[in-house]
């Protein structure tokens, strides 16, 4: 296994070199650079601009370029944005938090739905219910997400006026408080890994107990969680922010959970079919265990490895937010900043976004390798 | 499954350890990023500010910096601007609808420049006297030490150096030697030439002013850096690694002053600074220390202007005696209390916020599209504002490549251009046809009377002249310049119904050459649906006459790099925005042959002596007279040598709902928007009813 891994890493530091490269040269191979701004100022000379190109070192070669930055990414150095005149690291970091409560909480939340739709849809084949699920996730799956997002916004937000129609807090509320929405933002990252660590704690400890007294400790235990969540929020004082946050995320999460449960409801659909033809499934009914179990216990459990495969690769991109997304609920993440960055000619930005959202891209594609060898021990590697 | 528990129990420990680093070294009041040790001290759910006396405008697109040396250097953005320009000030400013040089920060017009000999050199110099009872917003008084401070600032970091708009306020940078206090309200600025206008009150005069007791703290340590390393330097003995290192010092300095943290910066405006929440909204909250509120300034028809301002005491006048009719009567406000500016990243949420009465304005340069406007209409008590814009779309050619550099081709090609057909019959209006370098809303500097190819016509019988009329005149004018055709084009039967247009083909130059394929490059529909019909058009009425061209619609940004970096183009179509209308000094940086070099504004390559001589003069008289007079020449030249033929421009179409807004008047140049740019203290203008 150890040697597996470490053969994996390799691959993955000479894929991440590639990544590197081509990402450099793309950016490299867009037309204009940061003095289009100034060329279309009247006011700048030709010697201005050109101070200006040896100012921002665009006057090197190509190849020095990429070496300089080859040199800097491996030391912890993203560069300054050439809009901003911030470090990368601080302009990423600032976005990161708004992009990982949003994409997390809509990632998570598809994944279960369409875990457990594709789960009851295997099992109920043929049925109405079967076809209803399939029709919507479709629909959905395909639909356009700008025109989708547009049509929630329209009737949500707009006609019925339920939800915040645009930006990810209420501008009123926020401007009577001396702090940043990201100090609230970094606080339900922690409550939501916080959360997930009890949960994970709470199912080892089940074992602990007799199986008929797990379904009212699994109870307690999110009893406990949530009333620990709402302490956590008084302690803070910030309790209300967040709630404001959560609010302005409803509509987006709508938007990205739709368009995305279709896929994992399919996948996990194809995989139990698989599933409930085996012999250990075809012996668990024989044994007269309840259809329920036999479903969640003994087929959903092998049906759920290529989902969870699936959900860790998600999770990698969702360091990347959405462009269409962030961009249509005003929502100023990792997505926008892409989007920004490249529109910009900002090469240090774009170049560094997409060298962190490429390097989490990678690290879930090593995390899921580990973990299919770790949840299905047929799995041996060499 | 004892082994379940104790996984258990190392993961909720481990939860709580996260929890309580976490709580341990963070304060919810701190800024991000910034530990303490502190029990964190939240913040109490505060008493409900007056949603009431808040102006709320839509923008699209987040600041960049609140750094001013940096807004005013490389982060120029018209959204910068828009939020910013509120908290400084400068000694005058353009007045209100007329854009009179006014004073602003200052008291009267600076003395006539003096000729004077200072140790053995000629120096130039004027008084400039400052308004007494100016209060920062920290509630210091404005000072002529601050004034100095600005000045001497913006020269120990280097006008070029700092980039942006501050070569424009010290150009060229030796300009000014040195600026001198009288007294704590009265400065001498020494400068070694006599300067123009556009050099001294449209540049000098409009630099804006900062805080010394704010800035100085904060400069002199990066003043005092840059100099140890430029002294370090100077020990070295190999030259260009000398030169090189002086100049990363100085650079380094410049960066350094971007980046300095700029919270807690006093305002001399009528708004300052209030909450950032970075990719949301920004607050500007009303200076509490505005001198400047209350005060009148009556616009004469006469021309004459008048300003008061009880609470200091103040009372100015100029530009004639202040008595007759008064065209205008302006009051600073602030008449709200907070402006907030919600950020959008599409103009489609910004229009449904101003549909549901979340928002007052859309500000945008290029103010709404036609296509909300019907969607406005069903709104109650919207009102939409239609100004003529300040800027132009063009179509240029270059002077370096056959048959370009004629100016019989250039004539013919704008012959052919039909901009009536175009705008109206096409466009439906949706644009309209401009002639003149200097559009026609800045009526002070427009020169009207200058040759049209191709509408002469409208000149003499009052119509425009037909197709057939205009491929006969470009034909004409062609062939007088040596121009042949393998095949002639002809129109038969021209002005009856069998009109037709035989095309021509095999285009010769007078030098026996044939006109190789060429190239208009334009910017694509998803960019600019307007210039992209514009191209084709053009493309077809070219090929008419035998002009083997080809309209390439790309993006924006490559066009930008081939024209004016790469010079790599025959023909280009893009547009101007020509910002501050008072003195249209882009007459000599646009076409002065000085700009003509890779990555110049004249990357036509255009140059004719006389022009450059006129243009220079142009840029350095201090007399508005012969400054007109010369622009008036400059812009006959231009049409007549053609390096740009001016297409069309569209109007600035904007919406505010009635109920909740009032402006003192709508008929801006660029559209209510640019009150913002132009005019100081503009929101102070605004009342709301809301």
């Amino acid at each position: 296994m150890l040697k597996y891994m470490a053969h994996r890493s390799l691959q993955i530091l000479v894929t991440l070199f590639l990544y590197l490269a081509l990402v450099f040269f793309l950016m490299q191979a867009l037309p204009g650079d940061i003095t289009t701004y100034y060329v279309l100022n009247p006011h700048f000379t030709p010697e201005q601009q050109e101070a200006i190109r040896r100012q921002l070192g665009l006057d090197q070669g190509l190849l020095g370029q990429f070496f300089t930055y080859l040199k800097n990414f491996f030391t912890g150095n993203l560069g300054v944005s050439f809009q901003e005149r911030r470090p990368v690291w601080d302009i990423i970091l600032e976005r990161l938090p708004r992009t990982v409560v949003l994409f997390l909480t809509a990632t998570l939340l598809s994944f279960y739905i369409g875990f457990l739709l594709g789960k009851i849809i295997a099992w109920k084949r043929g049925r109405l219910i079967e076809y209803m699920a399939t029709l919507t996730g479709i629909t959905f799956y395909t639909a356009f997400t700008p025109l989708l997002a547009l049509i929630l916004i329209w009737v949500f937000a707009f006609s019925l006026g339920w939800f915040p129609l645009n930006s990810f807090v209420d501008h009123d509320l926020w401007r009577q408080v001396p702090i940043s929405s990201n100090t609230v933002f970094n606080y339900m990252i922690v409550n939501m890994v916080l959360l997930a660590l009890w949960l994970v704690a709470a199912h080892y400890m089940m074992r602990a107990l007799r199986p008929r007294l797990r379904p009212l400790g699994y109870l307690v235990a999110l009893a406990l969680s949530l009333g620990a969540s709402a302490l956590w929020w008084k302690e803070t004082g910030l309790g209300y922010l967040a709630w404001d946050i959560a609010w302005h995320m409803v509509l987006p999460v709508l938007t990205v959970t739709l368009i995305s449960f279709g896929g994992t409801m399919l996948l996990m659909r194809d995989s139990m079919l698989e599933t409930v033809r085996e012999d250990y499934v075809l012996a668990a009914r024989a044994k007269g265990l309840p259809e329920r179990v036999v479903r969640d216990k003994h087929a959903a459990r092998t049906a759920l490895l290529p989902v969870m495969t699936s959900f860790v690769l998600s999770i990698g991109f969702v360091f990347n937010g959405g462009i269409i997304t962030e961009t249509l609920f005003s929502w100023p993440g990792i997505g926008l900043t892409l989007l920004t960055s490249v529109q910009g000619n900002d090469y240090p930005l774009a170049v560094g976004a997409f060298v962190f959202t490429g390097v989490f891209a990678l690290i879930a594609h090593l995390v899921a390798d580990i973990l299919y060898a770790y949840l299905d021990p047929r799995i041996q590697y060499e | 499954m004892r082994r379940g528990v104790v996984v258990g129990t190392v993961l909720v420990l481990l939860g709580v350890l996260v929890a309580g680093v976490y709580l341990i070294y963070t304060n919810p009041g701190a800024p991000p990023g910034v530990p303490t040790a502190e029990k964190p001290s939240a913040p109490s759910k505060p008493e409900e500010k007056s949603a009431a006396n808040v102006l709320r405008v839509g923008i699209f697109a987040d600041m960049t910096t609140m750094n001013i040396w940096h807004r005013l250097g490389p982060q120029s953005s018209v959204w910068n601007s828009y939020v910013q320009d509120v908290f400084h000030a400068t000694l005058f400013a353009p007045g209100d609808q007329r854009f009179d040089w006014l004073p602003s920060l200052a008291a009267e017009v600076p003395t006539p420049f003096e000729e004077v000999n200072v140790d053995g050199r000629t120096l130039y110099v004027s008084t400039v006297k400052l308004r007494k009872g100016l209060k920062w917003s920290d509630g210091r008084e404005l000072t002529a030490e601050d004034v100095r401070f600005s000045f001497e600032t913006i020269q120990a970091f280097g006008p070029v150096e700092l980039g942006g708009n501050w070569p424009s306020y010290i150009n060229p940078p030796e300009l000014l030697d040195k600026i001198e206090l009288v007294d704590s309200y009265t400065l001498k600025f020494y400068l070694t030439k006599r300067p123009g206008l556009s050099q001294w009150n449209f540049g000098m005069m409009y630099a804006p002013i900062v805080s010394k007791a704010f800035w100085e703290p904060k400069i002199k340590p990066i003043l005092e850096e840059r100099d140890n390393k430029i002294r370090a330097a100077s020990q070295n003995p190999d030259e260009k690694l000398r030169e090189a290192e002086t100049a990363k010092a100085r650079a380094d300095a410049v960066q350094t002053l971007y980046g300095v943290d700029t919270q807690g910066e006093p305002s001399i405006g009528s708004f300052m600074f209030g909450k950032w929440e970075k990719g949301a909204f920004v607050e500007s909250l009303a200076n509490p220390h505005f001198a400047l509120r209350g005060e009148k300034t009556i616009l004469y028809a006469n021309g004459a202007v008048s300003i008061a301002n009880d609470r200091l005491g103040y009372r100015w006048s100029g530009y004639g005696q202040p008595q007759g009719d008064v065209d205008l009567e302006i009051t600073l406000g602030p008449y709200v209390e907070t402006v907030l500016y919600s950020i959008y990243q599409n103009q489609d949420a910004a229009v449904l916020a101003l549909q549901r009465g979340e928002i007052d304005f859309i500000l945008n340069p290029l103010g709404l599209q036609k296509g909300f406007q019907e969607r406005l209409t069903q709104v109650a008590n919207i009102k939409f504002i239609s100004n003529e814009p300040y800027g132009f779309r063009y179509m240029a050619f270059n002077f370096r490549r056959p048959p370009m550099n004629l100016a019989a081709f250039r004539q013919a090609v704008a012959t052919l251009i039909d901009r009536e057909f175009v705008t109206q019959n096409v466009l439906q209006g949706v644009a309209m046809p401009f002639y003149s370098f200097v559009p026609p809303a800045n009526a002070l500097w427009h020169n009207p009377d200058v040759p049209v190819y191709g509408r002469e016509g409208l000149r003499s019988d009052g119509r425009p002249l037909t197709r057939a009329e205009r491929i006969q005149e470009a034909v004409r004018l062609l062939k007088e310049a040596g121009f042949r055709w393998e095949r002639e084009p002809r129109v038969d039967n021209p002005g009856t119904r069998d009109e037709t247009i035989l095309p021509g083909s095999g285009l010769i130059m007078p030098d026996g050459t044939p006109v190789p394929e060429l190239e208009l490059l334009a910017p694509s529909a998803g960019y600019d649906p307007l210039r992209s019909t514009f191209a084709l058009y053009i493309e077809d009425w070219l090929n008419q006459v035998g002009i083997p061209v080809k309209a390439n619609l790309t993006g924006f940004n490559v066009i930008v790099t081939r024209v004016f970096e790469e010079q790599d183009f025959d023909m280009w179509i893009l547009g101007w925005s020509l910002g501050d209308p008072s003195f249209p000094d882009f007459l000599y940086y646009f076409f002065h042959s000085k700009f003509a070099a890779p990555g110049g504004q004249n990357a036509m390559g255009y140059s004719n002596p006389e022009f450059d001589r006129l243009a220079q003069e142009f840029i350095e008289t201090p007399d508005f007279a012969r400054a007109h007079e010369i622009a008036n020449q400059l812009q006959v030249m231009l049409a007549r040598d053609l390096p740009y033929v001016v297409l069309f421009d569209s109007p600035i179409l904007e919406a505010y709902p009635t109920d909740r807004l009032q402006f003192p008047y709508t008929d801006v140049l660029g559209g209510i928007q640019y009150l913002l740019l132009t005019v100081e203290n503009y929101l102070a203008k605004i009342k709301t009813m809301r």
